[in-house]
């Protein structure tokens, strides 16, 4: 999965999200959207369903599981406070590559 | 194979092959439950309504796949009791070597973090369930030649309650039962002595029963239980 596509599955989490009722508004994802460090627009726990529902996600794409390890994250982006759909996305492509 | 009745409840326990385990998945599978389970055996519950994995739960990628399985199966998760850990030997720490101490940490803290994390994350997406964690008295008997045993068991106690915490607001609630002296398979291997000592120190001088266990469960998975996170109930012993 390469990483426009990651993006494009990140905004349909977000409108999943959306429509179930986690967040209020709609969230136009791009690769500078922060998903954790300041300006949140997820909680922690609204953050961990984001997560495990991008694991699913990629899962159905690809045909295959993935799990998805945050302390793996910071590897793919040194020296990140935060980290953005970018980076994410970035992460998600080296993780898709790999296997 | 897939649950289909909606209406029935569906409960995850790990280490179902024998011992506690599996006469809790018995007891519940009798009270019209779903019941997943896991041991690293095969299984020895012949139940139209129970799932087994082979999962050794010390290994995280084996407990990630086994969950995502479930909630390709299930689609959901009420309940997690997490009976599996290990009981295999004590000795002093002078005496207690660093294979014996990473066997108790590895399955006893790491197996139940990993399937308490994964079933988290399918109770956080349904805002519904209740986990269940299995301590000992232990950990108030300061016993010598149990400390890797008693650490372990304080430690579950410990991410209980910070999980408990974490996923309140979820409706989800997570407790901890700690029971006393039990008959196992692992107990009989102790020597002869064992049981009267261990009995000696408990309150109530008889071994635990599993069905005094699963009444515990109950209790804690009951809806009106669902303002009781965070807690522990030790059984036979005054703490």
């Amino acid at each position: 999965m390469n990483k426009e596509k990651a993006l494009i599955v990140m905004q349909e989490s977000f409108d999943g999200m959306q429509r179930s009722g986690l967040i209020n508004s709609k969230v136009a994802v791009d690769e500078t959207t922060v998903l954790l460090g300041s300006d949140l627009i997820l909680d922690s726990l609204g953050f961990v369903t984001f997560i495990s529902d991008m694991e699913e996600r990629i899962t159905v794409e690809t045909g295959q599981d993935y799990f998805i390890v945050l302390s793996d994250i910071h590897g793919v982006a040194d020296n990140e406070a935060t980290l953005t759909a970018g980076v994410l996305a970035l992460y998600i492509e080296k993780l898709t590559e790999e296997q | 194979m897939k649950f289909n009745d909606k209406n029935k409840p569906v409960m995850v326990i790990t280490g179902t092959s024998k011992g506690v385990g599996r006469e809790v998945a018995l007891d519940f599978l009798g009270n019209g439950y779903y019941v997943a389970g896991c041991s690293r055996g095969v299984s020895t519950i012949q139940d139209d309504s129970y799932l087994h994995s082979q999962v050794d739960i010390s290994d995280e990628k084996q407990v990630q796949i086994w969950i995502r399985s479930l909630k390709k199966n299930l689609g959901r998760v009420d309940f997690l009791v997490c009976m599996a850990g290990v009981l295999n030997s004590f000795s002093h720490v002078a005496l207690t070597s660093g294979s014996s101490l990473m066997s108790f940490l590895n399955v006893n803290i790491a197996g139940t973090f990993y399937v308490c994390r994964e079933v988290s994350k399918l109770m956080i997406a349904e805002r519904n369930g209740s986990i269940i964690t299995i301590s000992s008295i232990m950990t108030h008997l300061h016993e010598p030649g149990a400390a890797v045993y008693s650490l372990s068991k304080s430690a579950i106690v410990e991410m209980t309650k910070v999980l408990a915490k974490e996923v309140a607001a979820m409706n989800i609630n997570c407790n901890v039962i700690a029971p006393s002296y039990m008959i196992t398979d692992a107990t009989k291997t102790f020597k002869s002595d064992y049981a009267a000592t261990m009995l000696e120190k408990q309150t109530i001088k008889r071994p635990v029963t599993a069905k005094e266990v699963s009444n515990i469960i109950s209790f804690f998975c009951a809806p009106e239980s669902k303002c009781i996170t965070g807690q522990v109930i030790s059984m036979g012993l005054v703490c």
